[in-house]
């Protein structure tokens, strides 16, 4: 055990919302190789079949208006161009032709290949110089937010690809309740009533001693009254506050403004940060749920079937889905002082060293972190990559690690 | 803290950012499904498990409240307001306008600007 690990009482997962690798932290193989990011080279065809590169033009806001296609049936698109389907080996080449579908302008739709300059995203492209990037974390599903998630929550999504969060006697329990049965603590911090959670079905009702606001996260970091494990929501709509302050989405979903984003993660970086005995003692990772339609390269691999199988009718594509293979790569950065400076965690493309990873790893990280011992849990949870091996036995001193201001 | 070239600057919103009036997406159009089955949930298995006049009248009680606005001037109380009509905390303010004075001040301001038009 490294002495990071020996250290190690809290960990923090933010969860932010539709975007893909290559469109936040692509840019990045630039300056660093080992990233698996963007040549400047890939490209899809449009719609007319000309070839259409990606291009360091993203936006913070009204690029991708309306939202690109991210249901199962549009992943699909994106993944295969129209050409069969699994098990074939994903091409990548679909994502204009998708996203050309939601407004039939083909100028429009090469905005789908833009990608954002690290130095229009400081705050994210600065956690990955600094700390750990995953070159391959991949969504869980092929498909929207809602059964992306709840592969964080419970290590599953029940046989969904959709929407529907309405998972009644399932046979699993989501990581909070897991945590309390085993003695230990656990919240989902939401930003305000007004944003709620996106969890709202299962979990909301019955346990509410689970939840909390935002601004009891920021209490509870400055108070040393943070849970063992949390998993933090962003604010999910523009609206006021009671005094009629403006509140801006802070989850980063097209349409709303990138940059509210990069301050929203930077606020969580900095209320673990500015707590020395937290600092020290708190794995961060911050990571997105699905790709929202943004294109991404690498095409994404097989898994371990989930034991579950959503039928042809569920997906939309005229085949069912057994889960055994994920959905599109997505940003994932580690933070803690324990972990070495510019670390990149190979992915796919180490056919050696690299590692996969998903949403279900993370509570399998957890699980692993406080040693609870529970084999009532999904078989992808059991099969995923856990991420404790990334904290090291020399603690980083305070100076080498960036403040935001 | 750190040597000040590992501070890095949060880059400001610009003005005109916050758009209220935006059309909802799928996204926060399920999750109001999603809450609105909850709640309905909830108030038919109360509804259920009625069995005693005392209950029955707890239940009509709590809905009446629910429906019936409070008379002007009057205050809701935690008697009177029912399900989801709670008073706001009085926490949240003196809390969020706290936070918008921190790191993450330009995920809210306090002066009210007038809507932008919707894009869409």
């Amino acid at each position: 055990m490294s002495v990071g690990l020996d250290n190690l009482k809290h960990i923090v997962v933010l969860m932010m919302e539709n975007r893909s690798f290559d469109h936040m932290l692509g840019a990045l193989k630039k300056e660093d190789p080992r990233i698996n990011g963007l040549s400047g080279d890939e490209f899809n065809p449009d719609t007319t079949n000309m070839p259409i590169k990606v291009q360091p033009l993203a936006e913070y806001q009204s690029q991708l208006d309306p939202d690109p296609d991210h249901h199962f049936p549009g992943v699909n698109l994106q993944l295969y161009d129209g050409a069969g389907g699994a098990p074939a080996r994903p091409s990548m080449q679909g994502f204009i032709k998708s996203y050309f579908q939601k407004r039939r302008d083909v100028d429009h739709s090469h905005k789908i290949m833009y990608y954002f300059p690290p130095e229009k995203i400081p705050i994210l492209t600065g956690l990955a110089r600094n700390y750990a990037v995953f070159n391959g974390w991949f969504s869980s599903i092929p498909g929207p937010t809602l059964c992306n998630r709840a592969f964080a929550h419970y290590g599953t999504s029940f046989g969904e690809v959709g929407m529907n969060l309405f998972y009644l006697n399932v046979p699993y329990l989501s990581i909070y309740e897991r945590m309390l049965k085993a003695g230990r603590t656990a919240k989902l911090y939401y930003f305000d009533e007004q944003s709620s959670s996106l969890e709202v079905v299962n979990l909301l009702k019955k346990q509410p001693r689970l939840f909390g606001l935002y601004e009891d996260f920021i209490a509870d970091c400055k108070k040393n009254r943070l849970p063992d494990y949390c998993l933090v929501e962003p604010n999910y709509s523009d609206h006021e506050d009671d005094g009629g302050g403006e509140l801006i989405a802070s989850d980063q979903h097209p349409d709303h403004h990138v940059l509210a984003g990069e301050a929203f993660i930077a606020s969580v970086y900095n209320a673990i940060r500015k707590n020395p005995n937290l600092w020290k003692s708190t794995l961060l990772l911050i990571t997105y749920d699905e790709h929202g339609g943004i294109y991404d390269h690498v095409p994404p691999p097989a898994c371990t079937p989930d034991g579950f199988v959503a039928p042809a009718e569920a997906t939309g594509t005229g085949a069912p889905f057994a889960f055994d293979r994920l959905g599109v790569r997505v940003p994932a950065v580690a933070v803690s002082p324990w972990i070495p400076k510019s670390v990149v965690v190979a992915g796919p493309e180490d056919p050696v060293n690299g590692r996969v990873f998903e949403h279900a790893s993370i509570p399998a990280t957890v699980m692993q972190a406080f040693q609870i011992q529970d084999d009532n849990r999904s078989p992808r949870e059991k099969a995923a990559n856990t991420f404790l091996d990334l904290l090291s036995d020399q603690m980083r001193p305070d100076s080498d690690c960036p403040v935001f201001k | 803290m750190a040597k000040s070239e590992n501070i890095i600057r949060i880059l400001k919103l610009p003005s005109g950012a916050f758009n209220k009036h935006r059309p909802v997406s799928d996204l926060l159009w399920t999750q109001v499904e999603h809450l609105a089955a909850v709640v309905m949930g909830m108030i038919d298995g109360e509804r259920r498990a009625i069995t005693t006049e005392e209950q029955a009248s707890a239940f009509i009680k709590k809905y009446t409240a629910f429906l019936r606005p409070p008379a002007p001037g009057k205050k809701p109380t935690a008697s009177s307001n029912g399900v989801g009509k709670k008073a706001a905390p009085s926490t949240n303010n003196g809390a969020m306008k706290k936070l918008a004075h921190s790191s993450s001040k330009v995920i809210m301001k306090t002066m009210k600007k007038p809507p932008r038009s919707s894009k869409r």
